[in-house]
């Protein structure tokens, strides 16, 4: 879709044309949802966010501007804010028991990029509690340093780094043992 | 663990995920129904959850606007009441007045028969008092007057201090005449005065404009007594703890309760009494809710995974406790000398006494009902409902750590919350209590004591099966004023 398209759906989009903002969902859904699956721990969480994300590109659609960067840039910036916000929304307790951290050291050599697929590592990706995961999320794939990941979550600086620290150690055994459930069970989690 | 894992760790999920198209495949494709769902919400009207929250500030507002409407619409009637048998024509006044007739006849006409009984009760209270400026609250001087009068000492004194008399009438009194000034006028000199009889009690050196004055305040006093203001601020200290509904799904090595602690309170407190007895009282109290919370815990330790700095032997456990706000992530530090044996995997159990704070606004609206009147003492006793909001997250510090096993040297706790909510919570809830006022001077200054236990309605905190309710027994002690 080349930029004189998407201008088009978004003029449609603003002036609330339903067929236009079909449209812009079918474009960006499968990259949106890829998106929350990484920030859910679950298919149906991914959609409730992916709605909640939607709802929100088609209400801010208005401050979106283009000389300042790429639609998909802003979608996505909304669309993480919006599974930030779900997880803020949903998450009121979570007792979460994890034991023995970085024992298992796993060496340069027993991991490599080719021996997992996608899925794989999205499956073991969810199995991280909320708060690993989503600090994982900014700091790994989007980017975001401690201190910006701090003031996003209203975490300290500390502990933004201490949950990144656990997270990859989960995945290092995941990655390892190859099954999320071996690990898990020594992950109390209630939900 | 080496950096170049820990990098190694990030690319892998970098490179893994970050095509869209390789996760969300056929049998992980966007669920139907997702599109249909957000047109829902689009179309659907806004949501009135803020509404309902807006909607709470209006009604509270409203209250307040309606106390206030209240308050200025009674005194407005009180002065009408005041004003209404003051300003009466001399075509209504005098022919009123006989030998067998009472001030009350001269002053009230029929039609004002609620001022006219008010005024009865006064007369009546009057003989039996040995004041003699209340005995003489039925006279009654428009305050209007008596400044006019003030403002112009030369002036006809008789003539604006009786102005229910004619100017024929006070121009053939001989004695009003000759003490135009006012100075040496006594009321039971004046001929209409003495037939009646009503103010043959009113002596000495005042002068009529004086005695108007003292008149004047003790009727507006006897009007006005029964409604009024009080204001008063003050501190205590709150004995807070929290009824825990349900329980927490906490791991079984873990055990949790939470004591009592008294923390310091300032409040400001204003009341509006209706009538000698009772009250409508509004608030704004600033509180910690403080509690130490008790934990014991029972980790294993294991030698294989110490670390080994000369002669001490240290390990790190990380692992999660429950909250009344929350799980919180808590990093366990133990060390030992490596002389002092362990076995591997020997169990410790560590009791932690953990100060937790929760800073809370609160407004409590409330009615009070005076139960006993001694004196400059009252005592009342009072119930209503108070909103609440809690201003921070808990605040955990660690004040004692001790461990069962004597090898373990230093032992220290770190506590990180786990939940990253942004929003604060709002509850409800009631209280009842009793408390006392005591009046120092007549100025209407007094002390108070307060005795108040609150509970509350909808949970500060709650998850799952769990919510978590505040209640606390306040004592306050505060000073204020009548108004």
């Amino acid at each position: 879709m080349d930029d004189h398209q998407i201008m088009v759906l978004i003029n449609g989009c603003l002036n609330g044309d339903r067929k236009n903002q079909r449209a812009l969902f079918d474009c960006y859904k499968r990259a949106t949802f890829a998106l929350c699956l990484r920030y859910a721990r679950d298919k149906f969480q991914a959609q409730d966010m992916l709605q909640e994300g939607f709802i929100k590109v088609f209400k801010d659609l208005a401050s979106y501007n283009a000389s300042k960067g790429a639609l998909w840039t802003w979608m996505r910036r909304v669309i993480i804010n919006a599974c930030l916000q779900y997880i803020r929304k949903n998450r009121k307790f979570e007792q979460e028991c994890f034991i023995g951290e970085e024992t298992d050291v796993v060496q340069y050599e027993d991991v490599s990029s080719s021996s997992y697929s996608p899925r794989d590592l999205l499956s073991y990706l969810q199995q991280l509690p909320n708060g690993y995961r989503t600090v994982f999320n900014l700091h790994v794939m989007e980017g975001y340093t401690h201190p910006e990941i701090a003031e996003i979550l209203n975490i300290s600086i500390n502990t933004s780094k201490s949950q990144l620290s656990k997270a990859k150690a989960f995945l290092r055994k995941c990655l390892k043992e190859g099954n999320p459930e071996n690990v898990t069970s020594k992950l109390a989690v209630t939900r | 663990m080496n950096k170049d894992s820990k990098d190694r760790i990030e690319r892998i999920f970098r490179e893994g995920l970050s095509d869209h198209t390789d996760i969300v495949s056929a049998d992980l494709d966007v669920p139907e129904g997702t599109w249909i769902n957000i047109e829902n919400a689009l179309d659907a009207p806004k949501s009135n959850r803020r509404g309902g929250f807006v909607g709470l500030i209006l009604a509270l507002v409203g209250f307040g606007v309606l106390v206030g409407f209240s308050i200025y619409t009674m005194a407005q009637m009180t002065n009408f009441q005041y004003l209404e048998f003051l300003a009466i024509p001399d075509s209504l006044i005098l022919p009123h007045i006989s030998s067998e007739g009472s001030m009350i006849d001269v002053f009230i006409p029929s039609k004002t028969a609620s001022a006219r009984e008010e005024v009865v009760q006064i007369e009546n209270q009057k003989d039996q008092s040995r004041d003699p400026i209340s005995r003489n609250r039925g006279l009654a001087i428009s305050p209007h007057v008596a400044n006019q009068v003030n403002d112009d000492q030369e002036s006809d004194v008789a003539r604006k201090a009786f102005p229910f008399l004619s100017t024929k009438e006070i121009e053939e009194d001989t004695y009003l005449q000759n003490n135009k000034d006012g100075a040496e006028i006594e009321l039971e000199d004046f001929p209409a005065f003495r037939n009646f009889g009503l103010l043959s009690s009113v002596s000495g050196e005042m002068s009529p404009l004086a005695k108007s004055d003292v008149v004047v305040e003790g009727l507006e006093g006897e009007l006005k007594s029964s409604k009024y203001w009080t204001a008063q601020l003050g501190a205590g200290m709150r004995s807070n703890d929290y009824f825990i509904q349900g329980n927490f799904s906490i791991d079984p090595n873990t055990q949790f309760n939470v004591e009592k602690r008294w923390s310091p309170e300032v409040f400001l407190t204003a009341s509006y009494f209706m009538g000698k007895s009772f009250s409508l009282d509004a608030g704004l109290h600033f509180t910690p809710i403080q509690t130490t919370a008790k934990y014991v815990f029972t980790l294993p330790y294991s030698t294989a995974e110490e670390e080994i700095v000369g002669n001490i032997a240290f390990r790190s456990i990380n692992h999660n406790i429950p909250s009344v706000d929350g799980g919180l992530a808590a990093e366990t530090r133990l060390e030992r000398n490596v002389e002092a044996t362990v076995e591997d995997g020997e169990e410790v159990v560590l009791n932690a006494d953990v100060d937790q704070t929760q800073h809370i606004i609160s407004l409590p609206l409330s009615a009070r009902l005076r139960l006993l009147n001694l004196g400059n003492l009252h005592v009342s006793a009072g119930v209503g409902i108070n909103f609440n909001l809690q201003i921070s997250q808990l605040k955990s510090e660690v004040t004692n750590l001790e461990s069962s096993l004597e090898q373990i040297s230093y032992r220290e706790l770190v506590l990180t919350p786990l939940d990253t909510r942004s929003s604060k919570s709002f509850f409800m809830g009631y209280q009842f209590g009793i408390d006392t006022q005591y009046f120092i001077d007549n100025s209407g200054t007094f002390i108070s004591g307060s005795l108040t236990y609150s509970n509350a309605l909808s949970p500060i905190f709650s998850f799952d099966n769990v919510n978590v309710y505040p209640r606390s027994l306040a004592v306050g002690i505060g000073i204020g004023k009548k108004f």
